[in-house]
């Protein structure tokens, strides 16, 4: 791999060799596995001064099953947008709260597009190590022309300086993708954690499921990546496979309200029959059907398309379009449906709630992907 | 004769549309500005548009293709669904004449009816004519009291020697003045419940007592009719089915309907394209609330499509459709209720007032159109209904009509 692979923009994750059986029968091992550690209640679980993660389910995901290098190239993994959009949809059907989709596919498929020097990252990264990804701008989106972090040259490394806010499982980060302009414009750098001039601030999140921090660079010694300012091609390409990825989360989790207000709705009696059988009740869920099935077309339309950039660009934008504000939309008709039960801290509406508003606001949400859509069609 | 594989019959099917029509994009007929949901023709153009469509069905009968699904016995191929999917896939690669509702109702409904519940005598005259489209059918089902709750039709049939004698009203007859025959169905037992107490019959079109009067819908057209039964003698031979079958073999034609396909395709109203070469044609893609909206639309557009591509390709490789297939009509009336309303937002106020541009004021079709899209065929609400009970399994509401028909409540 060269640096100019980021230049013509030659795709750089793995291919997708499963076939329908195969994927599922991953899905079935990623569900097993979730349901072994107590679904949600791993999430309750977690120790708000840890690390923000469930690291035995980790250990087990990445390691045991194999997960913290798929979607990346040989010899760092295996498997394309197919499986990554199997595992994220059935890890966002739990909320398991492990850093998949902050390293293994926001970091790892940056990583994988950009040169020779990032092998060394890639490596840990896909051995399990958590890593996270720094790009986005003060508002949370990723806007290359808009970065807070400056980079300098300095003797024969380089050092950075700024800040980058919303960094996904950036308290669990061993090693940081930070995108900064420089002086040949924007390239990608890796920062080690530890390295004197790195603070990464936890913040108190909206989703309880995962951490986020705030990064904060001063004079940090960093690793350049790309070269010659290729390094919003490398993030642009990477992030729309993150794209595809975060919206299957987002049909797991919708998937998973709809399941359990269905259930209710069939078994919640009052005014002597079951909610379920009232029009007003009925025709919601039927609408939730809707918003969730048409999200599982746009993820099965964004992974028939993962070997050709541009129409992958167009496909993620139209499945971030959709999938943010249907699962926002569900999550919310899922508490209104449960009724008081929904709305108390021992119900899972609310896990689910917080996932979806956060996920909304992870990536740059609808809006700011529609946009980004006219801009792809050329209006 | 074996049955062909699926790649056998897709090449089979190419080889015979190769042979009959010009591939796509030699067919400039379509109206450049015309948006509207529900075509508004003169006899004449319908008459035209009729001829075409009946020429390819008959051709397409002729050379075997023609009630695929149907089973053997009842004339039809016995195939599975998935070969009616790959013919209406292998279609869309050429030019086929658009076709109408009569024509869809004639041999996707009302022939395979015939053909299945048909007395002999009624097969051999009529079954294989409707599906060669040599005589047109239309559907004398809903009516001013029985829309969404077709069960409680009130027309009545009532047993004369050898003949029975109809009269009621019938409502939302697409081509009923180019119809020979109507099936009809009519209550001929009120003490029943009212599911029970239906008989189907065919009714000739001209017959004494009989008359149509066009509907003329919001959007302005007549697409539609009334039909008035006025003491209508119809010999007992053109009863279809056994007296109190009507129900059963009304929920089976309108299954029909679903699994039948490649009657051919019907442009309904503007697509997003349409909208989007609107906006730039009145400089609008800049302002970013309508780059918002064009967007919405172009992501429902796609995901609609994406979804009946789902469906169509999971039959096709023999696989249940699940639950994507219970939500294509609700998405697409969504859509083009949508796309009518992104139209008239994007033209401000030249959708209230005719300028002279051309493709402006025309988009009025569409928008008074879409409302019709959503009742007809299954209203929103009903569509809704059958998602919570037969897809996600939620209990029916309590019902108020177990009783017989005579003692039910009515508007």
């Amino acid at each position: 791999m060269t640096a100019s692979t980021a230049q013509t923009g030659t795709a750089q994750t793995g291919a997708s060799t499963l076939d329908d059986e195969e994927l599922e029968a991953l899905r079935d091992t990623v569900r097993e596995v979730c349901a072994d550690a107590g679904g949600t209640t791993s999430v309750r679980e977690l120790d708000e001064n840890g690390r923000g993660y469930d690291e035995r389910l980790w250990r087990v995901l990445a390691q045991e099953v194999g997960l913290a290098g798929l979607g990346l190239p040989g010899p760092y993994g295996d498997g394309g947008l197919a499986e990554l959009a199997v595992v994220c949809e059935e890890l966002g059907r739990v909320l398991a709260p492990v850093p998949f989709l902050g390293s293994t596919v926001l970091a790892g498929q940056v990583l994988a597009r950009c040169g020779p020097l990032s092998t060394t990252a890639l490596k840990a990264l896909a051995e399990g190590q958590v890593h996270a990804l720094a790009v986005a701008d003060a508002d949370g989106a990723w806007r290359p022309e808009n970065l807070a972090v400056t980079a300098q040259p300095a003797g024969d490394g380089w050092r950075l300086t700024g800040m980058s806010p919303f960094v996904l499982d950036g308290t669990a980060a061993a090693g940081f993708v930070v995108a900064a302009a420089g002086p040949d414009g924007v390239d990608v750098f890796t920062v080690a954690a530890g390295a004197p001039g790195v603070t990464a601030r936890p913040t108190e999140c909206l989703d309880l499921s995962r951490s986020q921090a705030m990064l904060l660079l001063d004079d940090a010694p960093a690793v350049r990546v790309t070269v010659g300012g290729t390094g919003a091609t490398a993030v642009t390409e990477g992030l729309d496979l993150a794209l595809v990825a975060l919206s299957a989360e987002q049909l797991g989790g919708a998937q998973a309200c709809l399941d359990m207000t269905v259930a209710y709705a069939r078994e919640r009696t009052q005014f002597g029959r079951a909610i379920g059988s009232f029009q007003a009740v009925k025709h919601r869920c039927a609408d939730m059907l809707l918003q969730v099935e048409t999200a599982r077309s746009a993820v099965l339309r964004a992974v028939a398309v993962q070997d050709d950039p541009s129409a992958l660009a167009e496909a993620a934008a139209v499945a971030q379009s959709w999938c943010c504000e249907a699962y926002a939309w569900v999550a919310e008709e899922t508490v209104q449906l449960h009724g008081g039960i929904g709305f108390t801290w021992e119900h899972d509406a609310h896990l689910y709630f917080r996932r979806a508003v956060a996920d909304a606001a992870l990536l740059g949400g609808s809006a700011h992907h529609r946009e980004r859509l006219a801009r792809l069609l050329g209006w | 004769m074996p049955t062909p594989t699926l790649e056998q019959w897709r090449e089979q099917v190419r080889r015979w549309l190769a042979a009959t029509l010009p591939p796509k994009g030699f067919d400039h007929d379509e109206e450049p500005d015309d948006y509207a949901v529900f075509h508004n023709l003169s006899d004449e153009e319908e008459r035209a548009l009729l001829d075409r469509a009946r020429a390819y069905q008959r051709a397409r009968f002729d050379a075997g293709f023609q009630a695929l699904t149907l089973a053997e016995e009842h004339g039809g191929r016995g195939l599975p669904a998935a070969y009616a999917t790959a013919f209406a896939q292998e279609e869309t690669g050429f030019a086929v004449p658009p076709s109408t509702e009569l024509i869809s109702v004639t041999v996707g409904l009302v022939g395979s009816a015939v053909a299945v519940y048909g007395t002999p005598e009624q097969r051999r005259r009529l079954a294989r004519a409707f599906q060669r489209t040599d005589l047109l059918a239309c559907q004398l089902f809903s009516e001013p009291g029985a829309g969404s709750d077709l069960a409680a039709l009130s027309t009545k049939a009532v047993r004369e020697g050898d003949a029975w004698v109809l009269t009621g009203q019938k409502v939302w007859t697409s081509g009923a003045r180019f119809a020979d025959y109507g099936m009809v169905l009519a209550r001929t037992d009120p003490e029943v419940v009212k599911q029970a107490g239906i008989t189907a019959f065919l009714v000739p079109m001209d017959a004494p007592g009989l008359t149509i009067r066009p509907i003329r819908q919001m959007s302005g057209g007549s697409s539609f009719n009334e039909v008035f039964l006025e003491r209508v003698r119809v010999p007992d031979a053109l009863r279809l089915g056994a007296p109190g079958q009507g129900w059963e073999i009304a929920n089976a034609t309108l299954a029909f309907e679903r699994s039948a396909s490649g009657a051919g395709r019907r442009r309904k109203g503007g697509s997003v394209g349409d909208v989007v070469a609107l906006a730039r044609r009145l400089d609008r893609t800049g302002d970013p609330l309508v780059r918002q909206r064009l967007a919405d639309l172009h992501v429902r557009a796609v995901l609609h499509a994406a979804t009946v591509d789902r469906v169509a390709r999971a039959t096709a490789a023999g696989r249940r459709p699940g639950p994507a297939a219970s939500i294509t009509k609700l998405m697409a009336s969504q859509t083009l209720t949508l796309t009518g309303r992104v139209a008239a937002e994007v033209m401000g106020a030249r959708i209230a007032a005719d300028t002279g541009e051309p493709g402006t004021f025309a988009w009025t079709g569409h928008l008074l159109g879409a409302p019709g899209y959503r009742v007809a065929g299954g209203t929103d609400e009903i569509q809704r209904n059958l998602i919570g009970e037969r897809v996600l399994g939620l209990p029916r509401e309590p019902r108020a009509d177990n009783g017989a028909f005579s003692r039910l409540p009515r508007s």
